[in-house]
This record gives C-alpha cells, structure tokens and sequence, in this order.
C-alpha cells in the first residue's frame, strides 16, 4: 500500500531538482527574510537596497516586542480563544457527526440538507449581521464572543460523519446491550475510534482561529482583549512602519503553529486520506 | 427502545441545532431585516425605514460593478492557479521518499502563517521603492514595476495568496493521490498502459471527488484574502484590488452604514448560493463514474 506507484510526468533528474529547488525557494525566502528582519536594527530595515543579513544580530527586538506593549496578555488572548473553539469542535463536530451517522429520526434528512446549506455561507457574509447578534448578546469585547461563534462547523461534522459511518453498529448494540448510556457510548467507545479524523479538524480548526484576523478586529476594541494579529498591526503606524518589530512578533505568531503541524504532521495526510475516502 | 434511541438523537443535537441556527439562519435573517433600514452602527441613531433603498444604492454606485469585475477576476485567476500548481505538484511528487515528504512539508509552511504576516511580509518585499524585488531587479538592469500600481496589484494580491494556499491544496491533492489502491496501476500495466495514458484516463478520473473538494477548500478560503486587501493595498489603487467581501467590510465598519452592508451582504449571499445549487448539480452528475 505504501510504496506510491503512480508516476509523474517523466523528467530527466536534473531539472526535476532545479524545478524543486527554485519553488522551496520561492516558498522559504519570506520566512528567511521575516528571520532576518526582526534582527535588524531600525537603520538597516530603512536602507536601501534591502538588507539580507543583519549586520549586528539585534536579539533586543524580540524583547522589545513584549515590554513596548501587553504582549503576554495577546498571546494568552490568543491561546484561549484557539483551544477553547478547538476543544468545543471536537466535541460538537463529533456528537452531531456520530448522530447523523448512526441513529436514524424523523428530520434527520431536512436537518442535514439544512446544515450542509450552512457551508455555502461563508464568514464574510455573515460578519455584518454576526456582529449584530454578538452586540445584541452584549458580548462584544468579550471572549463568549471571539469563541462561541466559532464553536462548530458543518464541514466538521460532515468530516466526523464520513468518519462514524464504517464503525460497525455491531458494538454499540452490544454496548447498550452491556447497559451502557448513550453518552458514554459516545465518549468511551466512539470518540476513542476517532482519533486520527479528529486530529485533523484539530490542526485545522487551531491554526485557523491562531491567525484569525478579520473577527478580533471587528469583535474587539479594548487594548485587553486583542489578539496576537492584531498586535503586529500595532507596529504600523500612518506611513512609517516599525518592521523589524513587526517581524519578530510574526515569529512568535508563527512558531506555536509550526510545531504543533510537526508533531500532528504524520496525522494530517493519513486523517485527510480517510476524510476524502468514501 | 427505538424511541429512546430518536429522543437520545434529539438530545445529541440540540447544541448543534441552537448554534446553527443562531449563527447561520438568525444572521441571515437579522442581514436581511437590516438591509431595508437606514442604520448606523452607532446605536444611539434611530434606524429609517427605507424599503429596497440600500438595494438601489447599490447598484447605483459605480464602485459595485467595479468590485464584482475585480472579485470575479481575482477569483478566476486565483482559481486557475490553486488548482493547476498543487495538482501537477502532486503528480510530480508522487514517490514516498524522505526527500519528497520533507518538501511537502515545507510547501506546507505558507499556509500555517497568519494572512496579516504574509500580508506584511510580502509588502515589504514587493514594495515598489524601498522593497526587496525591485532591489535585486535594479541590481540586474531590469525594469522595476509598480507592483501596487493600477496595473498590477490585483496580479500581487493573486499570487501572494497563491503562495499562501498552494500547499493546503498540495496535501488535499496527495492524499487524493494516494487514496487510488495500486492495483488499478498493476491492472494498467498488465493492460500495456503507459503513464501518460494511466494519469489521463484512470487518475485524473478518480481524483474528481478530491476536485471537487480542492475547489470548494479554495473558494472559502478565498474570503480571507480581505485581509491580505486590509493590509497590502487598502482596496486601492482606484478600486482595482476593492474585492467585494472587503466593500462590505469597509462600509460596515469604517463608514458604519449596516444597512447598506446589509443589502450588499444579502446580495452577495444569494449569488453564492445560486453558484453553489448550480455546482451541486454539476457535481452530482460528474461524480458518479
């Protein structure tokens, strides 16, 4: 099974690894230059032509980053409101996938149809009247409403449903047979099954709320409440940029998501394999 | 039993049911409710009655019609290239070897990175004065274009979302890739196929529910390209890169006029929903196989 067997167009090896190289090229030098920037001194970011290797290596920046303003505070923000929407994905996607997998109730069909229309309203359509509804609640500037917004997706459920789908009935009957509740089915036997289907709604759903943008902005106006992004859109002001700042707090927007993906990595392929499947 | 087991079903959903229906169904209900009042986002001002007036505005402006043109091209274009790239980068990389992973993984970093670092990054790589590309291309005799000029800026913002996007798709495409079971390669080559005909009429073929997702992926994904507009061109210049979602936003938000955000929201929601029965209906009769 693992030994790939479809073959490419045919290329003699060298331009092959020419081709390679000058595309991780193209896809590593932003990173290298973000590295670089945040090393620099302000100086050096304003000449030109632009430096590529910072004379003095200015570690400074990366402390400057969090005594010029409430960095701590951002990125404990940050990290609520991704695990939270994480967390409650995870279970919601998988109750309703489980359900919509293995029981069978009047609606269930004019349920489905409705949330899989969900999938074609996508947030910005939403984020005008979202806004509404959140002022409304009186949860602006709160976490209720950077996170609860969030909670579950139809595209989760649909993933956790295809998932649920070939576990075989067989051992929830002789669970419940056994006098098992309902929710500790759920909880003890099928959630347990899940794992790989759920690391990848995991990965997904965390690094996508991580670096939401658009939402904090909208939701958010207290200095206390932003998040990570928006905290490098502080180093922007009218025409002057502080980019060397800029860039040392993307580094530390973007190492938490880098090592989450090469922990989970291994997962991600073999989950998206069994989510695309039939 | 049976009984118990449809009230226990009930009972599973009804968070879900209470979440979609409020932050789906009651938002749309709300945009539309607003769309016929004059409002502001400011609470203190009283809301007016205006029957289809925010609808009328819209198409009254001229900028409308010139951010629809700007989506749609900038739609068609990012589209064309999300696709084409990571499917024939995953065709190409189809061998498991250590190498080969390694460089899907780190074609994978871009789409790790938050839109407002991309963003910013590549403001300043491609800034038209001070930036790092015309520097090297100065340093080489070549000609330096404006890269946010009215000419290029919508190309920037394509190809920065490209590189943004282009390994999500890569991954979507390799595990469709290997999903095909090897016997279908074996029964190929028994048959004398070669792999240009094996590709054309046996992967390409099966991969087409892997397409479909790909495709869709993209599309949601393509609504979060206001924040690399919200940073890299702030719509301009002249509206060439004023992408709809990013309209929306601005009146909304910056000139606080929730009614016609609304009507253009309602708007916009109904188009997308007119593409996505059609693409349903496409993809149910290309599906089966």
């Amino acid at each position: 099974m693992d030994k790939r067997v479809i073959s490419g167009i045919k290329l003699a090896k060298l331009p092959y690894y020419v081709f390679l190289m000058a595309i991780l090229g193209v896809v590593l030098f932003p990173f290298y230059f973000m590295v670089s920037l945040s090393l620099q001194s302000t100086q050096e970011v304003f000449s030109y032509p632009p430096r590529l290797i910072p004379g003095r290596p200015m570690l400074s920046n990366y402390i400057q980053v969090w005594t010029t303003m409430p960095f701590s505070r951002f990125m404990l923000n940050t990290t609520i409101v991704a695990s939270s929407v994480t967390a409650l994905h995870i279970f919601f996607d998988s109750l309703s996938g489980y359900v919509f997998a293995k029981f069978e109730f009047p609606g269930r069909r004019l349920i489905f149809n409705l949330l899989l229309l969900t999938l074609m309203i996508p947030i910005p359509s939403r984020i005008v009247p979202l806004y509404r509804i959140c002022q409304w609640f009186g949860w602006v500037n709160t976490y209720q409403g950077l996170i609860l917004p969030f909670m579950s997706s139809a595209f989760g459920i649909l993933i956790m449903r295809q998932f649920i789908r070939p576990i075989p009935t067989a051992i929830i009957d002789a669970a419940r047979i056994d006098g098992c509740s309902e929710f500790s089915i759920f909880l003890r036997i099928i959630l347990p099954l899940c794992k790989p289907a759920l690391a990848v709604i995991a990965v997904f759903t965390f690094i996508y709320q991580w670096n939401s943008f658009l939402w904090p902005v909208v939701i958010v106006d207290s200095e206390l409440m932003r998040t990570l992004t928006m905290a490098i859109t502080y180093f922007a002001r009218d025409h002057w940029m502080m980019w060397n700042l800029a860039a040392a707090s993307s580094v530390f927007l973007f190492l938490p998501t880098l090592i989450l993906f090469s922990i989970l990595q291994r997962f991600i392929v073999s989950g998206l394999k069994i989510s695309l499947g039939k | 039993m049976a009984a118990g087991r449809v009230k226990t079903a009930y009972l599973f959903l009804i968070p879900s049911i209470c979440f979609f229906a409020i932050f789906y169904y009651l938002s749309i209900g709300v945009a539309v409710y607003d769309s016929f009042f004059f409002k502001s986002l400011a609470v203190t001002k009283q809301p007016v009655y205006v029957k289809l007036g925010n609808y009328f505005e819209i198409f009254q402006r001229p900028m409308t019609i010139v951010s629809l043109k700007v989506t749609l091209l900038f739609w068609g274009a990012s589209l064309l290239l999300l696709f084409a790239i990571p499917l024939s980068l995953a065709l190409i990389l189809y061998k498991k070897t250590k190498f080969v992973t390694l460089v899907k993984i780190i074609l994978f970093f871009p789409a790790l990175c938050s839109l407002v670092m991309v963003a910013y990054s590549w403001k300043y790589i491609l800034d038209p004065r001070y930036g790092f590309l015309n520097g090297v291309l100065l340093f080489l005799k070549l000609p330096t274009p404006d890269w946010f000029g009215p000419n290029l800026a919508l190309a920037s913002v394509v190809i920065v979302f490209t590189w943004w996007l282009m390994g999500y798709n890569l991954q979507l495409f390799t595990a469709g890739v290997e999903n095909i079971p090897r016997e279908y390669y074996e029964a190929a080559c028994l048959d004398g196929a070669n792999k240009k005909y094996y590709i054309r009429y046996i992967v390409l073929p099966l991969l087409r529910p892997t397409m479909v997702v790909v495709v869709l992926m993209t599309v949601l994904y393509s609504f979060q390209c206001y924040t690399l507009v919200y940073i890299m061109t702030a719509g301009g210049p002249f509206n060439r890169t004023n992408l709809y979602p990013y309209a929306v936003w601005i009146q909304a938000f910056a000139h606080l006029r929730v009614g016609l955000a609304s009507a253009m929201t309602v708007f916009m929601a109904s188009i997308l929903l007119g593409l996505s029965l059609i693409l349903i209906k496409i993809i149910d009769i290309r599906v089966e196989y």
